[in-house]
């Protein structure tokens, strides 16, 4: 238990350091991607539905770390990946019986769904009082573009995820 | 009171500490700001580094991929606009000469006057066009000091300062203003002023121009001092496309930066240039 959520940790910091070193030259009209919301958004996501605890430690470690690569205060990100997990665990909460079959197809407006809640109240967060509210071209390719890595991601987890047991059984007829 | 009241109440007391907790973790963080922000970019500057650079490999190399096509033009292109520039240079040489002298030693009272400290970036917040730098407060960097490269090209200026490492807010941040103005080719007209504004990931416009000054596509905007933080006629950027509406009281205009993150792997830090906010 305690091993795994020290990999996460680290998992989480050398992501953080590829989105502030690496990723920076990938841009497209310049906006990158934001792996640290996607692998966040992934393992809230593909956790068991009553680990709450877990939840709460991923909020906050992606949170912490991410805050420590912003220039503003401490606080904003891991109030907003929090925010993020409650609204994620909310949505799940409706969602009866998640089903394997059709997981790309109601993830993907989850996921978009929670990148506008947390990019939203990141920016509040860090430039309260002083906050613009424009809608422009950029808004388009930073979902597009997190979309496309964020499905990427998804079918690598999944496939991890749902990976099925080997079956040990002697099968003398197919 | 029945079980279920008790097990309601204690899972409320169990969320008011968990609340409680977490404020008080995020106030020791702030209380701390300074000496975590800098250990952590200390203990992340090499790896940062590494990444950067592979980064910027992988940058050139991807571009260096799509562009190939577009290469032929480009040379044809570039050809074009160097005659252009070699008529407008033979032009300008005469008035050069007459200026020579003055402008000699205005050039000379100005390298004189400014003091460049050499910074690498490590890191890049792209949200929120912020820049990291590897130089701090033992280096003589302090709030406010302009960024810029060896083109002379405005990058923004210092916004946070630790121990070894500062924060630069580009110009293009949505909070940015940068008061400037704008060349004209016809060096006969008095200078039109105007503010730059950042528009956010890395794109800025040019706001506040009279509606009855005439600016052009092409024309360079430079720094103009007025607001005391950036010294004068530093780059910012090229008038790509012009708003002007009559029902508003100031054009506006689209401008292409000169400054180009992936390519600031060196910047400049102009230490010693007054201060006035």
């Amino acid at each position: 238990m305690w091993l795994k959520l020290l990999l996460i940790t680290l998992v989480f910091f050398l992501v953080a350091c590829v989105q502030n070193s690496f990723l920076p030259h990938t841009t497209i009209m310049g906006v990158a991607p934001n792996i640290i919301f996607i692998l966040f958004f992934v393992l809230v996501f593909f956790e068991k539905k009553d680990a709450y605890y877990r939840g709460f430690f991923l909020a906050i470690i992606a949170g912490f770390i991410s805050d420590l690569f912003l220039s503003s205060y401490f606080g904003a990100s891991i109030i907003s990946f929090l925010a993020t997990y409650l609204a994620i665990k909310t949505m799940l909460y409706f969602l009866k019986e998640r089903q394997e079959k059709y997981l790309l197809v109601y993830s993907i407006p989850m996921f978009l769904l929670c990148l506008a809640i947390y990019n939203s109240l990141l920016y509040a967060l860090v430039h309260f009082p002083y906050i613009k509210v424009t809608v422009d071209k950029n808004i388009l390719i930073e979902l597009l573009y997190n979309t496309v890595v964020a499905l990427v991601v998804f079918f690598l987890a999944k496939t991890i995820y749902y990976k099925k047991p080997k079956d040990r059984q002697l099968t003398l007829f197919r | 009171m029945n079980v279920y009241l008790k097990k309601q109440n204690f899972r409320w007391q169990k969320i008011m500490i968990g609340v409680v907790m977490l404020f008080f973790f995020i106030g020791v963080l702030n209380f701390f700001q300074k000496p975590i922000r800098n250990s952590f970019y200390v203990l992340i500057s090499p790896i940062s580094k590494t990444f950067w650079r592979a980064g910027d490999s992988a940058s050139g190399f991807f571009t260096s991929l799509l562009n190939a096509k577009g290469l032929t033009q480009e040379n044809s292109n570039l050809q074009q606009e160097n005659q252009r520039l070699s008529s407008e240079v033979s032009a300008l040489q005469e008035t050069i000469n007459e200026d020579q002298a003055i402008k000699e030693v205005a050039q000379n009272t100005q390298a004189d006057n400014v003091t460049l400290a050499p910074a690498q970036t490590i890191g890049l917040d792209t949200a929120n066009d912020v820049m990291v730098i590897n130089k701090g407060s033992q280096d003589g960097i302090s709030e406010n000091m302009p960024v810029i490269s060896s083109q002379k090209v405005l990058y923004g200026k210092v916004s946070k300062v630790y121990k070894n490492f500062s924060n630069i807010t580009l110009i293009s941040d949505k909070n940015s203003v940068v008061d400037a103005k704008v060349q004209s080719s016809d060096t006969t007209k008095p200078p039109i002023f105007g503010a730059i504004k950042g528009n956010g990931n890395f794109s800025i416009y040019l706001d506040l121009v009279a509606q009855d000054a005439t600016i052009n596509q092409g024309d360079v905007v430079v720094t103009s001092a007025l607001e005391g933080i950036f010294p004068k006629d530093l780059l910012i950027g090229k008038i790509t496309h012009i708003n002007k509406n009559d029902s508003k009281p100031f054009q506006t205009a689209a401008i292409q930066p000169f400054f180009n993150v992936n390519a600031a792997d060196n910047v400049f830090i102009i230490t010693n240039y007054k201060q006035t906010k």
